[in-house]
């Protein structure tokens, strides 16, 4: 009978024996509260797991400090971070599946307020001091916001017909004086949408699914999209914004990997993307490049940002999306420099003076 | 909770357990006897009065408090996933009546739709899935006695939460164990059950932790039960089984995200048919089933409308036998077809399986089991599942048993995981995996003056390949890759105290389950999980239940610890939960009527399973039953 109650009891103890986790987080220091010359990681995370973060990359120290969100404001910024954009004095931090765009104090990164409403948000593009656009995922439309007073005030609407709301999916948007040209990824088209009228006024049909877009130093806009979700070849455009024309267009020789994140360098002559590696364009080139400029060596490479003061590279590895991730940092010729914790499947970075 | 608070309060279970053995011993054991005897060297079964006293919950709620194993519970209305040893739920099977109930869309089965009102008795065994099978039976128990019943239980709950059940059985004749005769009879049970779920909880993704109500995360169910048995002395037997169920639910979304009003619908039909022939030295039996079913995932804010339907047939058919000398074997062929017509897939989709069964026991007392299960997927995949197993048994004081069992099983993938658009993956291998365990097994039979003791140790460890993943891919989208090697082990705990204490039955059950669960290769070069504990995985989990009965009154504490959970990107605390529960029946000739209250979550903790999904505090459960019975004279 000794045994037995000394077996319970060894039982009961193991029970309660567990411990804290080792790397469980609360060693970081607090936060600085000072975000200037250095990079916005921007940390996607994992879709429902409310773990979407902000990490600061302090350039001149090589420090970086993580989730600052949640650390300035005690609560998580919430579920899928799309993307985010400094504007007058304030970050608008585009968090799609919480249907929120939170806005932030540039200075240190607290919250000021919030403009909720929306359906599936992605991108936000400021077309005057009272008003921006903000594409989305499921709305059926461009949704009008005032990012001075967080409003929503309106909606440009877009409804191709189909059956789900996806079919309406808009995407990155461009402005060019009174013009914003947006992705319509289902249509496989850019529309054009009046800053004036807010109605679409014109459609440029492309291939594929396009998702990304930049603008050269001709003020040509290049646009990338994907074929891969339907095994169809991938393309990579150069649309005249003037006159709606294609110019230019490249067919990427895979049709099972797909590219993503377009990205323009400073100067606006030069392309990168990742198309499984990374690769590096010249806008003047007559062919998409056949080397990659950093190959990803199994990584995978998840986001892209190119640091307007000096080119360095700044490459996302989203691991599995479930661990937290890592950022590369490279040299504009592809030479490593360093690598930098992040938080969850980083997929963009935002560069502040 | 405070933890000072469990122990305290386990300490005092333990006080009351062993101050009660030396009270009255005036009890006749023997009449405990058919239920200690059940109890010998079974795989591990929920306790058949847990079963009953929650007839009003369902499998997940069942689990957490009979057993030690976690269940991913995403919330009162919403899926429940079973993990045993660490490892996905649809690695685990579960079964009912020999049905398989995971889903062949996708793969697991929703332990949220499987009321208890469907099973009378439950087992956890080793074989069949990689994690092990959980069977749910219906045993046709209603034969005995003979005659006529029908009962009506009406149980309120916190929470809007509201259930009806009706049953009404017929029995032919009296039929005592072991007695042949000719004899049939059946069973109707009808249930409904509706929750609101509007529980109160601090919402820790808001600034200053605000108390608030859950919205959007009503339920509906209803659904039927249906038994017809037929027993000729013993020989012919034929049973069948029908289960129909309707279950509407909101779905509530995380507290990081906004609230899409997604909803999902789950239809099912069930239906089990059985013949098994008795000859001198075996039987011969057929087997058959179908298995319908229809999920509806609507999101109304963002347009989405997707139904999936699958249906499954399978028939099997087999002989047992018995050789005077050697011992015991088993041959059996089984086929299956199934056919899904899902909304993300690009055509209907057809799965055929044939496998055969094979098992020889040696039942000495070094006993041996062989089982070979090949199994043929398509006529294309070919997965030789297989295990042996060795038995020693130790006789004396205490009766003990050694046992050790190697495994090889193979898990073919989900239709979603083959084709679902996009990220369907049609070339996936099936998982693969290997697994050793040992359990030591004894029973202290004059322990505790009269009462008696069960204690039941092992170890185990499963190493598995091809682990199906679902990763981004070359492209944009994600996709289901054969990517990972992950390696389970682990040990499991059990004790069991019963002793007849002041004309009743005192009951102390304790399990205790460590898993250390992780992957073993990593899938690319800056992979850092190698060797961390999966997410979700609890390396420590224990459960403890006192239980009194006597004749027509019994009552229980149930206390469940469950550790620290890994997230994606950090830990969730973790949780103790202590529930109670009384209840007392009185007889009026033909007629019986129980009431039962209940407690859970009595230190009202604040606590979620899966991060952002809240569980609900304290709440309460009162349940009346009302049972009317004509029985037949015995012959």
């Amino acid at each position: 009978m000794k045994n037995i109650l000394r077996l319970v009891c060894l039982l009961f103890i193991l029970a309660f024996a567990s411990c804290r986790p080792k790397d469980i987080d609360g060693d970081n220091p607090p936060p600085s509260g000072a975000y200037r010359n250095g990079v916005w990681i921007l940390n996607e995370g994992l879709f429902t797991s409310g773990n979407a973060s902000v990490d600061f990359f302090h350039k001149d120290s090589s420090v970086r400090e993580a989730n600052i969100f949640q650390r300035m404001n005690k609560r998580p910024l919430g579920d899928v971070l799309q993307s985010m954009i400094l504007y007058q004095d304030k970050y608008y931090a585009v968090v799609n599946n919480s249907q929120k765009i939170e806005v932030l104090d540039a200075k240190d990164f607290r919250s000021i307020g919030a403009i909720e409403g929306l359906v599936s948000p992605r991108y936000m593009m400021p077309v005057s001091p009272d008003k921006a656009y903000v594409t989305d995922l499921y709305a059926r439309g461009i949704s009008i916001i005032n990012p001075a007073n967080f409003s929503l005030t309106g909606k440009i609407e877009y409804n191709t017909g189909g059956d789900t709301a996806w079919q309406n999916w808009t995407e990155q948007m461009i402005k060019v004086d009174n013009e914003v040209f947006v992705c319509a990824v289902k249509e496989e088209a850019l529309i054009v949408v009046n800053t004036d009228s807010d109605k679409i006024t014109d459609t440029i049909p492309l291939l594929a699914e396009p998702q990304w877009m930049a603008r050269d130093k001709n003020g040509n806009i290049w646009v990338m999209s994907d074929g891969s979700i339907d095994k169809r070849s991938s393309h990579l455009f150069r649309v005249n914004p003037a006159n709606h024309s294609v110019e230019k267009q490249f067919t990427f020789p895979s049709t099972t990997i797909g590219p993503v994140r377009l990205k323009m360098n400073a100067a606006g002559d030069e392309l990168y993307y990742i198309y499984k590696d990374v690769y590096r364009m010249n806008i003047a080139d007559e062919n998409l490049p056949a080397q990659p400029l950093i190959p990803a060596n199994g990584k995978q490479l998840y986001g892209l940002g190119i640091d307007p003061r000096n080119g360095d590279i700044y490459l996302g590895d989203a691991v599995d999306h479930i661990q937290n991730g890592a950022v590369y940092r490279y040299k504009p010729d592809g030479t490593y420099l360093q690598t930098i914790d992040a938080g969850n499947s980083p997929m963009d970075f935002l560069f502040v003076d | 909770m405070n933890p000072l608070k469990s122990l305290v309060l386990l300490f005092a279970i333990s006080l009351f357990a062993f101050h009660a053995e030396g009270q009255t011993d005036s009890f006749p054991v023997t009449e405990f006897e058919p239920v200690i005897v059940r109890a010998r060297y079974l795989p591990n079964t929920l306790d058949t009065t847990a079963i009953k006293h929650m007839q009003t919950r369902n499998l997940s709620d069942l689990l957490g408090r009979s057993s030690a194993i976690f269940v991913k519970n995403y919330g009162p209305s919403n899926i429940s996933a079973i993990t045993v040893r660490g490892l996905s739920a649809s690695q685990t099977r579960i079964t009912w009546n020999g049905m398989e109930l995971n889903s062949p869309m996708y793969g697991m089965a929703d332990l949220s739709l499987v009321p208890a009102a469907v099973f009378k008795r439950a087992e956890i065994a080793s074989e069949g899935g990689i994690g092990g099978n959980v069977n749910l039976f219906t045993d046709p128990d209603y034969l005995y006695p003979a005659g006529l019943s029908f009962s009506a239980l009406q149980s309120i709950e916190s929470f809007d939460t509201r259930y009806s059940q009706l049953s009404a059985g017929y029995g032919s004749r009296y039929l005592p164990k072991g007695e042949f005769t000719k004899a049939y009879g059946g069973s109707t049970r009808v249930y409904y059950r509706t929750a609101e779920n509007d529980f109160s909880f601090i919402n820790n993704a808001r600034f200053g932790l605000p108390v608030e109500n859950l919205s959007h995360a009503s339920t509906e169910m209803y659904g039927l039960v249906q038994e017809i048995n037929r027993t000729v002395f013993g020989q012919n037997d034929l049973k069948a089984a029908v289960w129909a169920q309707h279950n509407f639910r909101q779905l509530p979304p995380p507290l990081t995200s906004a609230n899409n009003k997604e909803t999902q619908k789950d239809n099912s039909i069930r239906a089990v048919v059985r013949y098994e022939k008795r000859h001198l030295l075996g039987e011969s039996y057929i087997n058959g089933s179908f298995n319908g079913e229809e999920l509806i995932y609507d999101n109304k804010t963002i347009g989405i409308h997707s139904p999936g339907r699958s249906m499954s047939v399978a028939l099997s058919g087999g002989r047992r036998g018995i050789h005077r000398k050697y011992g015991s074997y088993t041959a059996e062929l089984r086929t299956q077809y199934t056919r899904a017509i899902v909304g993300r897939y690009y055509s209907p989709k057809e799965q055929n399986q044939i496998q055969a069964n094979f098992e020889i026991i040696n039942f000495k007392e070094r006993g041996w089991w062989v089982g070979f299960n090949p199994q043929l997927v398509n006529f294309t995949h070919f997965m030789p599942n297989s295990y042996l197993r060795f038995r020693r048994f130790y006789s004396g004081r205490p009766v003990s048993s050694l046992e050790i069992l190697a495994r090889l099983n193979y898990k073919y993938p989900s239709l979603n995981d083959l084709y679902w658009v996009p990220g369907g993956n049609d070339s996936l291998k099936p998982e693969k995996a290997l697994s050793q365990e040992m359990t030591v097994q004894s029973n202290y039979l004059s322990f505790l003056k009269r009462g008696e003791a069960f204690l039941k140790l092992t170890a185990y460890s499963i190493y598995a390949f091809d682990f199906i993943q679902w990763q981004p891919a070359d492209g944009a989208y994600w996709q289901a890759q054969n990517l990972n090697e992950v390696w389970s082990r682990g040990i499991e705990a059990s004790v069991k105290f019963q002793k007849p204490v002041l004309r009743g039955l005192m009951t102390w059950n304790n399990s205790y389950n460590y898993t250390r669960v992780s992957t073993q290769k990593p899938i690319n070069p800056t992979d850092k999980s190698v060797g961390r504990q999966l997410i979700y995985v609890p390396r420590f989990t224990a459960q403890s239940s006192l239980q009194y009965e006597r004749k027509k009154f019994f009552a229980g504490a149930y206390y469940t610890y469950t550790d620290y959970r890994r997230t994606p990107d950090g830990y969730l605390p973790p949780y103790q939960l202590i529930d109670l529960d009384m209840g007392v029946e009185k007889k009026f000739q033909e007629t019986e009527l129980g009431l039962s209250f209940r407690v859970n979550n009595i230190f009202n903790e604040s606590y979620q399973v899966i991060i952002w999904r809240p569980m609900p505090g304290r709440w309460y459960s009162l349940t009346m039953n009302l049972t009317w019975t004509k029985k037949k004279e015995q012959p």
